[in-house]
């Protein structure tokens, strides 16, 4: 049991260590596009409402 | 342990444990609304965002040093004391993070036509775009699971569930990681204006990747000798303490020095599998560094009226080299510990 259990954790450790770089980079890549501010972004269904 | 149910085995250690968590967790909000809010600090949110920016960052930083204390206890046995209450600090970050949810949807969404849940859902639906991705989505999955790995963290869902499938579940909290970082990185990093935690998460999120990667490098090794393991020099083992060697199958054993003697008992907890290796000899009892879990080095029975037993193995002394049998006996055979001489300190 304690065998399986640490190679499923091994097998998703390295695969988080490929995973998490990327969407770090991946959202790094998608910064310059968002132009505007996310209080700002996220307050447009609030200001519809209103 | 087994004999009488208790909600919570609260004890001086688990109160301390939580005091200081509840006190650091009001201690960073408290800071953090401070250095928001103080004249120049930029860019100038409003109180709900600063609030909900507050307990979004906590609950990311906290789910961080979650995933961090494993690794780093089995790095260096200092951060043991952080490893014991661990399920405390994994409820308190779902806490934390149930309240930046809160805010949000209470601030951003409590207005729209729609339910604040529903408006969350379909308020932004640019699934094909990177730039304005609807980070909302990572958030409240991770959410969800958070939820799912609060409500079944007690030791009643443990037994109930048996502890393969509750370990199995609550690995579930690798993807909730990964999910919070998506949610950030397309969330609070896409922030026009350079902020700290522009640094902060990534450094954080890389720093528990890395740990991992260290702690999965710094595990021993093991030589063979006629299917037996050669272990070594029986000095390698401190009084009280144990040494954790690898055997076929990816199962590890711990050796215990006990008055002068040594015991080898399965390395994994009946409990939670906790390592035992990592724990110490408390009043002559082998005691669990997760949760206290004791067993006889001779027998890995848990002295009455505990039930526990954990997997013996055999030692014996060749050339002033310790050699392990890699074949475990039956849970609670007792086995006669191997004399090798004075003790340690």
């Amino acid at each position: 049991m304690l065998a399986g259990h640490r190679k499923a954790h091994r097998a998703i450790w390295r695969a988080l260590a490929l995973l998490i770089p990327l969407i770090l980079l991946a959202g790094w890549f998608a910064r310059p596009h968002a132009r505007v501010d996310l209080p700002e972004r996220l307050s447009a269904p609030r200001e519809a409402g209103r | 342990m087994s004999v009488r149910y208790t909600p919570v085995g609260w004890n001086a250690n688990k109160i301390v444990y939580d005091a200081l968590l509840v006190a650091a967790i009001v201690a960073y909000i408290l800071v953090f609304i401070w250095a928001a809010e103080r004249p120049g600090g930029a860019p100038p949110y409003d109180d709900a965002t600063i609030r909900m920016r507050a307990f979004g960052s906590c609950a990311f930083l906290m789910l961080s040093v979650v995933l961090a204390i494993g690794p780093l206890a089995r790095l260096d046995r200092r951060f043991l004391p952080l490893l014991y209450n661990r399920r405390h600090f994994g409820v308190a970050t779902c806490v934390v993070a149930f309240t930046h949810a809160s805010y949000v949807l209470g601030w951003y969404f409590a207005f729209s036509a729609h339910d604040p849940y529903a408006a969350l859902l379909t308020s932004n639906t640019s699934y094909a775009r990177l730039a304005g991705f609807p980070f909302e989505i990572f958030g409240l999955a991770a959410l969800v699971i958070l939820l799912l790995l609060a409500v079944t963290s007690h030791d009643f869902w443990l037994s109930f569930m048996s502890a393969p499938v509750w370990k199995a579940l609550h690995m579930s909290v690798y993807a909730a990681y990964t999910l919070v970082v998506a949610h950030v990185a397309f969330g609070a990093l896409l922030a026009p204006v350079l902020q700290p935690l522009q640094i902060v998460v990534p450094a954080c999120a890389l720093g528990v990747v890395a740990l991992h990667a260290l702690a999965a490098r710094a595990e021993p090794a093991s030589s063979e000798n006629q299917g037996w393991i050669v272990v070594g020099a029986p000095d390698r083992i401190a009084e009280g303490r144990a040494i954790v060697v690898p055997v076929e199958g990816g199962e590890s054993v711990a050796i215990f020095r006990h008055e002068g003697r040594l015991s080898a008992i399965a390395n994994a907890c009946a409990h939670q599998n906790g390592p035992l290796g990592e724990g110490r000899i408390v009043d002559g009892c082998i005691t669990c560094p997760w949760h206290g879990f004791q067993y006889r080095p001779e027998d890995g029975c848990s002295p009455p009226p505990f039930t526990e037993k954990v997997a013996t193995y055999n030692l014996r002394l060749e050339n002033g080299a310790v050699l392990l049998d890699p074949k475990p006996n039956a849970r609670g055979q007792r086995v006669e510990p191997l004399a090798v001489g004075e003790t340690l300190a």
